[in-house]
């Protein structure tokens, strides 16, 4: 470890309580812990955005997945692009005229019960510890890695750094860092891109060329099916990155933390755009690292390829882009957990404490304390889960957070919006039976059993094929609903029928007064 | 009904603009806003379709066929050009929802409007 290395940490550190002392200014009240006021602008919120989906596990992760896997690369990239426009067409105006602070008070806008709200807050919680866990193992695989600091001492760094400033700067310090490191990490890669392309002579043609005899993997390494040799797997992954981020509540309060739909609207297209000339930069690092550091010393630093991107920053731009990488990396990490804890203390401050415990009756203060006692808690579950996961493959985790999100959280979002029939028990049915079939489904699957003893956590053969379950466990999520729907049917019958509220506020807006006063 | 007896006071209305309820039946069942929701659930539902369909043909044609792996420009395949075709997609998409919506975005004006909201 450098000491270039150490000086620009520390310079990161010192931005990020800079920021945070800023934003502990503004955070006076629980609103503007939860979603920062709903003050950001368009281009603010997409930035965030795109910080937010370009987490360590997509940078890293990504580049090595190109440079090891070839073309297989695509199927884990396309489907968080693709994603957005379901976000986009779907999601986010919706979300943003009917919610507040978060996705329980979208559905309970409709469904007046605390029943919904409670499973919806569970759920929120649920998916935001499971996605945490993956950032939280990564970070810890990352600076051994990099700084060659012990896993568990990484972890806890992280979390403790990423708590302080979530205590004190809520939502709106989450979002600064956010931002800033967004623009770091697209510069970073921009700089990293030309470079590598400077070696190719800016040849993009002739650089599949060059790809052919580059790896061992000779032609194959530019066809598909390098790692997939399942087509099912492959789409069922697809799937489930398409629909898993339109769910994901870290990224749903994205779209509250603007002022109405029509910023909303321009944020997602600001995120878009960030994203998509990434993907494209990420392609060419892909091959790059392939080319320039090696497969053999990719796979020697890190069988899954997550020191590629850094391996290459090193060998292009020496240690000083190498330190710049890795701490690029470590923002990106406190930046990312930073947002789930803001989202899973919120649901429990707000949802659990306010709405449900104290009927919507809670002071400022108690809510502010309930939110920062819960950040602590959320973090801390995390942290000693984390601890036990340390072998545990990070896609995998997050892959269980995204489809989670999209079998039990998307099919009521959509439904609560499009569904006149759509009733209070189906909601539930639906968020419960989406849950817990994607956990039954893991737990069946490759993931957790393999026939060699010590691969997987169990010896055996999978009973479910797939090791991701999204194309079956979503079509259950929905299913989920619509048998809710039918059961409840009746009950519902004397329940007044709000519908048209709803979806005359969704489309409408929040022009029409009292829906949402921030 | 309602709506026209509260002009009948402007004090009365100014008054029940605080706590007025509104007719949120009147309006889903408007003609203005049925057309609204019926031109944009026709875009949505063609749209979402297609990019959907369009990005998720990619692992089957690319894993249970082999027409994919077709030369194109030098050594680039089909493939390739698949796959980075799914971004470009993504932004044409993402602009033509854009340009629609502020087509919806006068609708709801007038509607807003129209309705006194």
């Amino acid at each position: 470890m450098g000491w270039d290395i150490i000086l620009l940490f520390v310079l990161m550190s010192i931005g990020v309580l800079f920021i945070t002392y800023y934003a502990s200014k503004k955070t006076k009240t629980a609103g503007s812990f939860y979603t920062a006021g709903g003050g950001l602008t368009a281009r603010q919120n997409g930035l965030a955005l795109a910080g937010d989906f370009m987490s360590a596990s997509t940078f890293l992760g990504l580049i090595g997945a190109f440079s090891l896997t070839g073309y297989d690369g695509f199927f884990l990239m396309y489907g968080a692009l693709v994603s957005f426009l379901v976000i986009l067409f779907l999601v986010a105006e919706p979300l943003r005229n009917l919610g507040k602070y978060t996705l329980g008070d979208m559905i309970t806008a409709r469904f007046k019960f605390k029943q919904v709200r409670g499973v919806t807050a569970f759920n929120t919680i649920i998916i935001s510890v499971f996605y945490m866990l993956a950032q939280l193992v990564a970070a810890g695989a990352l600076f051994k890695l990099l700084l060659g600091i012990p896993y568990n001492t990484s972890v806890l760094i992280v979390g403790v750094a990423m708590l302080a400033f979530v205590l004190f700067g809520g939502m709106t310090a989450t979002s600064w860092v956010q931002i800033i490191k967004a623009v770091l990490l697209v510069g970073g890669t921009f700089i990293m891109f030309v470079m590598v392309m400077w070696k190719f002579n800016f040849n993009f043609i002739g650089i599949f060329t060059d790809m052919k005899t580059a790896t061992p993997f000779g032609i194959d390494f530019l066809n598909p099916g390098l790692k997939y040799k399942n087509g099912w797997d492959a789409a069922s992954l697809t799937l489930g990155l398409i629909l898993g981020t339109a769910g994901l509540p870290h990224v749903l309060v994205r779209f509250l933390t603007v002022p109405n739909a029509q910023v909303a609207r321009k944020s997602v297209v600001w995120l878009m755009w960030i994203m998509g000339l990434f993907h494209i930069m990420v392609v060419f690092l892909g091959f790059g690292a392939a080319k320039l550091v090696g497969t053999s010393n990719i796979i020697e630093a890190n069988p899954a390829g997550n020191m590629a991107a850094p391996l290459l920053a090193r060998y292009i731009g020496g240690d000083f882009m190498f330190a710049f990488i890795s701490a690029v990396s470590f923002a990106t990490i406190l930046a990312v957990v930073a947002g789930i804890v803001v989202t899973g203390a919120t649901a429990f401050s707000h949802d659990f404490y306010n709405e449900i415990l104290k009927d919507g009756k809670a002071t400022e203060k108690q809510q502010m304390f309930m939110v920062r006692l819960a950040s602590i808690l959320i973090t801390a579950i995390a942290i000693s889960l984390s601890l036990f996961l340390q072998n545990f493959n990070v896609a995998f985790v997050a892959s269980i957070a995204l489809t989670l999100a999209a079998s039990s959280n998307l099919p009521v979002i959509l439904l609560t919006i499009f569904w006149r029939k759509f009733n209070k028990t189906g909601a539930i049915f639906g968020m419960l039976i989406g849950l817990i079939s994607t956990i039954g489904l893991v737990m069946l699957s490759p993931n957790v059993w393999n026939p060699e003893p010590g691969v997987a956590l169990f010896t055996g053969n999978p009973i479910f094929p797939l090791a991701s379950p999204g194309i079956l466990s979503i079509p259950l999520g929905f299913l989920g609903c619509y048998i809710g729907t039918l059961i409840g049917a009746r009950k519902s019958k004397n329940v007044e029928d709000n519908f048209s509220e709803i979806i005359v506020k969704s489309n409408i807006g929040n022009d029409v007064k009292g829906v949402v006063n921030h | 009904m309602e709506l026209v007896k509260e002009q009948s006071s402007v004090k009365q209305d100014i008054e029940q603009q605080d706590n007025k309820q509104i007719d949120y039946n009147k309006i889903s069942t408007s003609e203005d806003f049925k057309q609204l929701l019926l031109n944009k659930k026709k875009f949505i539902i063609s749209y979402t379709i297609f990019y959907l369909a369009y990005s998720l043909a990619l692992p089957f044609l690319a894993l249970f066929t082999t027409i994919l792996n077709v030369q194109v420009i030098g050594d680039i395949t089909l493939a390739w050009i698949y796959g980075i075709s799914i971004i470009f997609m993504s932004f044409w998409v993402c602009s033509v929802y854009v340009k629609k919506s502020a087509e919806f975005d006068e609708k709801v004006k007038q509607i807003i409007v129209k309705e006194g909201l």
